[in-house]
C-alpha cells in the first residue's frame, strides 16, 4: 500500500514566557491509504498536536509532512485551506454542529464549496446520511438529537465530501458505550465502502482493536507501534 | 450568496435574547435619530413658516444691482412703473400675492421727544392675509391710510400708546421737508432688538406721499410653498431680465439661514453621539457572541472552510441585524409620533417669537432611509473588529477556546 503521510523529523514547540516549550520531538511516520490508525498515549503526549499538523491546521517548527505524495508543510494559508476542503476531514470531540441548521443541511454545508449545485448537495448529504442511520432525522435540529447522533452529523459533515483521510480527536469520548459501538461500526462501513482513511487520536481500547495500525506515543514522541 | 444570507438569517436566531438585546440597542438609536431628525426638521420648518409669514415672504424682488449695497439716493432705483412691475411677476403661475413696499427714515415726534427711525410703507389689505406671524402686544396692523404701527422699543422710546398721534417728519426724493400726522394703530414686538426700537410701518400711499413719489422700492412675494421658488425666480427673470428676485433664506441668512445651519450642525453632533453608542452597546455583544463560537469557526476552518467566507457571513448576519433593528427603530418612532406626541411638542418662544409654539416631528422620506441606513452601518463597524479578531485566530486557538 501507498504512503498516505510521510512524516519526517517533525517537531513542534510553542512558547511560554518568551521560553520554547517541545510538545513533539523529532517524529519519524508513515501511515498508510484506506488504513485505520489510531494514536494512542496518556494525556499531554502531543497526540492532538500531531492530529492538527497532519490536518494542516497548524505548523511545525520544523520537519516536513508529505500528504497523497505532495509536500505540504510550508503551504500558504489559502492553498491549506484548499487542501482540507477536497482532502480532509475532522471530526472533534465536541462535534461543533450549526446548531441554526438543519441535520441535512450540516451535512451538505462544504458541498457548495466543492462545486455541488444545489439539487446535488442535498442527494449528497442525504445518501451520506442514509450511510449513517439518520436519514430519518434530516430535517431535524442538531439540539434535537442525541449526543451520538450528533456526532454522526459531524461524521456525515465530514465524510460528505468525501476526503481522503478523516481526522478524529477523541471520537467516542464524550459517548455511552452503545452509541461508541454504533459510531465505530459506522467509520468501518465507510472505511469498507469509500477507501477513506481514518487516523485517531484516542484513548478508547474498543476503538484500537479495530485500528490496523497503533502507535503509541509518549513525551512527544512515537514510542513503538502495535 | 443566497446561502450565505440564508446562513446568516438563521444565525441571528441561535441566540434569540441576545439578539433581542442587539435589535434593542439598534432599534433605539434608529428611533432616537428619526425622532430627533423629525424634531428638528419640525423646530425648523416652524421657525421658517414665523420668518415667511413674519415680514419676509417666500422672497422679494428688487430693482438689479440694488439688493445688499448702499446708495446715496436709493430711490433713484426703485421702481418707476410698480404695475408694470407686478404684472410681470404675477405671470409666473407660482406667485400667489404681490406685497409693494418701500422703506425711509424719518423721524418720528411726540411731545418733546424726537426719535430717528425706519420704517416701511405697505399696503395693509394685502398683507394682512398673508403675514399673519406679526405679534402685536397691543392694538392692531394698519386699516387706514392716517395710521402708524410701532415697534415696541419705539413707542416706549416716545411714549407712544395705541389711539396716541404722532407726526412723522421725512424728507422727499427731492430733499424737501414733509410730514404727517399719523394715529398709532399697534405696537408689535418681532424679538429682533435692531427692528423693535426703530421700526414702524405706514400705508404705502402713504409713505409714497411723505416722499413724494410714486415708486416702489420693492415686492415682497407669496408663492405656492417653498419648493416653488426656483420657478418663481425663473419665471420672473425670464419676464424681466431686470428684476432680482431674492429667496427669504438670503434675505433673513442671520437668522434663519444661521439656525439651519446651526441647527444641523448640532444635529449632526449628536447623531454621532447616537451612532457611537449604538456601536458601543452592540460591540459587546457581537464580541462575546463571536467568542462563544470560536470551536465551530474552528471546526469550520479544520474542515476546509476559508476565512473570507466565514467574514462574509458574520458580516451579513450583522448586517441584517443593523437593517432589522433600523427598522424596528423605524416602527418605534412611528408609532410613539402618533400616540405621545400626537399633539406635539411644547417648545418656548423661538427667537423673534412671543408666545410658546408646537412643534410637530416632521419625518421626511430622507430622514427614514438615514434611520434604517446609519444604524446598520454603525452595526457593521462595530462587528468588524470583533470578526477579524476571531478569524485572525489560528485553529487551534480557535478549538481551543470553548
Amino acid at each position: 500500500m501507498s504512503a498516505l503521510y510521510r512524516l519526517k523529523g517533525l517537531e513542534y514547540s510553542y512558547i511560554w514566557n518568551k521560553e520554547p516549550v517541545p510538545v513533539l520531538k523529532g517524529i519519524d511516520l508513515e501511515l498508510e491509504k484506506g488504513c485505520f490508525t489510531c494514536i494512542v498515549g496518556p494525556s499531554g503526549t502531543g497526540k492532538t498536536t500531531l492530529l492538527n499538523l497532519l490536518g494542516l491546521i497548524d505548523t511545525p517548527t520544523s520537519g516536513h509532512i508529505e500528504f497523497a505524495g505532495e509536500e505540504v508543510t510550508h503551504l500558504k494559508e489559502s492553498a491549506k485551506e484548499q487542501v482540507r476542503l477536497h482532502k480532509v476531514g475532522f471530526i472533534f470531540q465536541a462535534f461543533y454542529l450549526i446548531p441554526t441548521l438543519t441535520v441535512l443541511e450540516n451535512t451538505a454545508y462544504f458541498l457548495p464549496s466543492l462545486g455541488y449545485t444545489h439539487a446535488a448537495a442535498q442527494k449528497t448529504a442525504l445518501e451520506t446520511l442514509e450511510l449513517l442511520g439518520l436519514a430519518d432525522h434530516a430535517k431535524k435540529k442538531p439540539l434535537e438529537l442525541s449526543g451520538g447522533q450528533r456526532q454522526r452529523v459531524a461524521i456525515a459533515r465530514a465524510i460528505a465530501k468525501k476526503p481522503m483521510v478523516v481526522l478524529a480527536d477523541e471520537p467516542t469520548a464524550n459517548l455511552d458505550s452503545v452509541t461508541a459501538e454504533k459510531t465505530i461500526n459506522a467509520f468501518k462501513e465507510l472505511q469498507k465502502s469509500e477507501n477513506t482513511s481514518f487516523i485517531f487520536s484516542t484513548h478508547d481500547s474498543h476503538l484500537v482493536s479495530f485500528a490496523r495500525s497503533v502507535y503509541r506515543m509518549k513525551d512527544g514522541q512515537i514510542e513503538g507501534r502495535g | 450568496m443566497i446561502d450565505l444570507v440564508k446562513i446568516s438569517w438563521r444565525n441571528l436566531f441561535r441566540n434569540p435574547r441576545r439578539t433581542a438585546a442587539s435589535l434593542c440597542t439598534v432599534a433605539l438609536g434608529a428611533a432616537g435619530l428619526l425622532i430627533y431628525q423629525g424634531f428638528n426638521t419640525g423646530v425648523m420648518n416652524q421657525y421658517r413658516e414665523n420668518v415667511i409669514h413674519g415680514y419676509y415672504g417666500y422672497g422679494q424682488v428688487f430693482p438689479a444691482d440694488y439688493y445688499g449695497k448702499v446708495h446715496e439716493q436709493p430711490w433713484k432705483k426703485w421702481f418707476e412703473h410698480p404695475d408694470e412691475v407686478e404684472a410681470q411677476i404675477r405671470s409666473s403661475s407660482a406667485v400667489t400675492q404681490v406685497f409693494p413696499r418701500v422703506s425711509f427714515y424719518a423721524f418720528i415726534v411726540k411731545g418733546g421727544i424726537t426719535l430717528g427711525g425706519k420704517g416701511e410703507g405697505v399696503i395693509p389689505d394685502r398683507e394682512n392675509s398673508f403675514f399673519t406671524e406679526m405679534n402685536f402686544i397691543s392694538g392692531t396692523d394698519l386699516h387706514n391710510s392716517d395710521e402708524i404701527i410701532l415697534g415696541k422699543g419705539l413707542a416706549e422710546s416716545v411714549d407712544a400708546k395705541v389711539g396716541d398721534t404722532i407726526t412723522l417728519l421725512t424728507q422727499t426724493v427731492n430733499g424737501q421737508l414733509n410730514g404727517a400726522d399719523l394715529k398709532v394703530a399697534g405696537i408689535f414686538y418681532t424679538g429682533k432688538k435692531v427692528i423693535d426700537d426703530a421700526f414702524y410701518r405706514v400705508e404705502l400711499k402713504q409713505a409714497q406721499a411723505l416722499l413724494d413719489t410714486n415708486r416702489v422700492e420693492m415686492f415682497a412675494l407669496a408663492t405656492k410653498g417653498v419648493e416653488a421658488w426656483p420657478q418663481v425666480e425663473h419665471d420672473i427673470r425670464k419676464a424681466n431680465a431686470q428684476l432680482d428676485p431674492i429667496p427669504f433664506e438670503i434675505l433673513d441668512k442671520n437668522y434663519y439661514q444661521n439656525s439651519v445651519d446651526f441647527l444641523n450642525a448640532q444635529f449632526s453632533f449628536i447623531r454621532s453621539i447616537i451612532l457611537v453608542i449604538v456601536a458601543m452597546g452592540i460591540f459587546n455583544v457581537i464580541s462575546v457572541g463571536l467568542l462563544e463560537r470560536a470551536g465551530e469557526v474552528g471546526a469550520l476552518r479544520a474542515n476546509g472552510e476559508k476565512r473570507t467566507r466565514l467574514f462574509r457571513i458574520f458580516l451579513i448576519e450583522n448586517s441584517l441585524l443593523g437593517i432589522l433593528g433600523g427598522f424596528l427603530g423605524i416602527c418605534l418612532a412611528v408609532l410613539i409620533n402618533k400616540t405621545l406626541l400626537v399633539k406635539g411638542v411644547p417648545m418656548p418662544p423661538a427667537p423673534g417669537i412671543t408666545r410658546q409654539f408646537w412643534v410637530f416631528l416632521e419625518i421626511l422620506p430622507s430622514h427614514y432611509i438615514q434611520a434604517l441606513l446609519l444604524p446598520m452601518l454603525a452595526t457593521v463597524v462595530a462587528s468588524v473588529w470583533p470578526i477579524v479578531k476571531l478569524l485572525k485566530k489560528s485553529i487551534p486557538e480557535l478549538l481551543r477556546s470553548t
